[in-house]
């Protein structure tokens, strides 16, 4: 897709997304909205669902699912009668994404730092097999707290699965505030050097820089890659960008208004 | 095609089963990939890492990883086999086994060896009497604990053939062999060695030997023994344990694991549900830690022998 392209679908993304929340009345919105440029580059120009290739998609922050789905949704995946069901009884759209509930689902997620152990066993399989196709996988720097992630990172790294990408959402906020606060003031870029990753630092709401990046992983030959995402917890609507922490959100009259202020005005915009 | 008891009964290393039929699964050419978290050199499968490369992945020291990685090969198409000693596959990766291999519908065998006083001298830390009931409560995940290396490398074959979550505890060291090599089983299946009258001995994994020689004694004292090795903790065989609890006057329950959570509760609650005058009584460890110890130590100590059998039995026939 074309660079406008893929910003539309940014903002649908965010804007689906939005209805979502909105029909819930709360939500995991900071970090669905971090990833969601993350998203639309990759579901817009890379993964591949053709018959002879399967591209995967694991979302090792599951909390972020309402994004995803949304995406799916967009892409047609996920019938439209669905999208807004979130967390409603009996639905097909769980708060975490489950692969044997929701069309289009490749992994199931939810516990943190078990994502990307399956992203690196799945990259694994496929490599052993010699059987084509990339593994995406977006981790938060929050699930970064999660001893297992190290453990993920090290096999990543040893095995030198180059067919395995992963997204770090370092969007600087957890639930209990800045990740610097509750955890350490991770330096990724020295962290992933020592452990032997490919690594790319960008600025990860940039469709621009995305989309090089990803290029740029998948001429790595023999290193696991990932490329480091600086994000804004929230990013897309600067009403919640300036809170103090979106990271889950029950929204109060203020915080509808301003997710139905930006549907309105993205609906317009994309003329949805 | 079904099991025989052993002619003679031989001692045999569990270990040399699990390298043994992990190569001649790779060899018919079975997609199987077999995993393990810097034990591979204990589990008996060591020589497959050198021989089999494409069929064989070291994690390191990295179980909760192993755990999640190897069930999602299962996506790819593979089946994993995971081992490390019973503690470091149960209690310290029961959320990956949850979410990765059993809420994912993933397929994974897990190979949790030296369960219960199998840790000898490794202690109390590497001890597990609490596996089962961990295990055991995890939804579609199925638990078995076979009693000498013939039924040991059938469910490793029948995995092999159908996958799912398999959690198979055994020790890797010598024990007396129960069964004839021949012998095969059945999913789900309990198997009644001794048809008796008085008293039930129902035990899983080497117990079942303990079981086979305390209902010799008691037969010497003129009780009449039956003998099950109920294998499979879950599913359970409720059918063949109604039989046993409708035609016995007690049940004896004998396991290498805690009372809470362990086979006499599961024993006992299928009693509780038909109005049947049987008396339970178990032969398990008492809400205890492990310690360090010879086999025979362990075993005296947690009130695990032939003469814990023989006094519940005869307890439990006492009117």
């Amino acid at each position: 897709m074309k660079k406008e392209d893929i910003i539309k679908l940014a903002k649908e993304i965010r804007c689906v997304t939005s209805e979502m929340f909105i029909k819930r009345g709360d939500g995991h919105l900071g970090g669905a909205f971090s990833i969601a440029d993350a998203l639309a580059v990759l579901f817009g120009n890379y993964i591949d669902h053709t018959e002879n290739v399967k591209d995967w998609f694991v979302l090792s922050k599951g909390h972020a699912g309402p994004s995803y789905y949304a995406t799916l949704a967009i892409l047609g995946k996920i019938p439209p009668k669905h999208i807004l069901t979130l967390n409603e009884n009996g639905t097909l759209l769980p708060s975490h994404p489950d692969r044997n509930k929701t069309p289009g689902v490749d992994c199931t997620t939810g516990s943190l730092g078990q994502g990307i152990s399956q992203a690196v066993g799945i990259a694994y399989g496929l490599k052993v097999q010699e059987k084509p196709g990339y593994v995406y996988c977006i981790i938060g720097d929050g699930e970064c707290n999660e001893g297992e992630v190290y453990e993920a990172l090290q096999f990543a790294a040893h095995k030198r699965l180059n067919n395995l990408i992963l997204l770090l959402d370092v969007n600087q906020k957890q639930v209990d505030g800045f990740t610097k606060d509750v955890s350490c003031n991770f330096k990724f870029d020295v962290l992933m050097d020592s452990l032997g990753f490919h690594h790319v630092r960008i600025n990860g709401n940039d469709v621009d820089d995305l989309d090089k990046a990803i290029q740029c992983c998948q001429q790595t030959k023999n290193m696991a890659n990932i490329i480091i995402m600086d994000t804004i917890k929230g990013c897309g609507i600067p009403y919640f960008e300036a809170k103090e922490n979106p990271h889950h959100v029950t929204f109060n009259e203020e915080d509808i208004k301003a997710l139905k202020d930006y549907c309105k005005v993205i609906k317009e915009e994309l003329k949805l | 095609m079904s099991w025989q008891l052993a002619e003679d009964t031989n001692m045999r290393e569990v270990r040399n089963a699990y390298g043994k039929t992990l190569e001649t699964l790779i060899q018919q050419g079975k997609p199987i990939m077999v995993c393990d978290a810097d034990l591979a050199s204990s589990s008996g499968a060591g020589y497959i890492y050198k021989k089999y490369p494409d069929h064989s992945v070291n994690f390191g020291i990295c179980e909760a990883n192993m755990i999640s990685a190897a069930a999602a090969m299962s996506m790819t198409g593979l089946r994993a086999y995971v081992h490390s000693f019973a503690p470091f596959v149960t209690r310290r990766v029961a959320d990956q086994v949850f979410m990765s291999a059993a809420f994912a519908r993933n397929d994974l065998h897990i190979y949790a060896s030296d369960p219960g006083y199998w840790s000898l001298y490794n202690g109390a830390t590497h001890t597990t009497f609490e596996d089962l009931a961990i295990m055991r409560s995890i939804p579609g995940v199925t638990v078995v604990a076979p009693c000498d290396d013939v039924q040991f490398s059938w469910v490793l074959r029948y995995y092999a053939d159908h996958g799912g979550v398999i959690y198979n505890r055994c020790t890797r060291k010598k024990v007396p062999v129960i069964y004839s090599d021949s012998s095969t089983f059945t999913y789900g299946k309990a198997q009644w060695l001794k048809k008796g009258s008085d008293v039930a001995l129902i035990a899983i994994g080497e117990c079942v030997h303990d079981a086979l020689k305390s209902a010799e004694c008691l037969e010497k004292e003129g009780i009449s023994v039956s003998v099950i090795d109920l294998f499979f903790i879950k599913p359970l065989d409720e059918a063949l344990i109604q039989e046993v609890i409708q035609s016995h006057k007690a049940v004896v329950t004998i396991e290498n694991h805690n009372r809470y959570g362990g086979i006499g509760e599961l024993i006992g609650s299928l009693m509780a549900q038909k109005s049947v005058p049987v008396r339970l009584r178990q032969v398990c460890v008492e809400d205890q830690f492990g310690e360090v110890g010879t086999k025979e130590y362990l075993k005296e100590k947690f009130h695990l022998g032939i003469d814990d059998i023989i006094n519940a039995a005869k307890d439990a026939l006492k009117r």
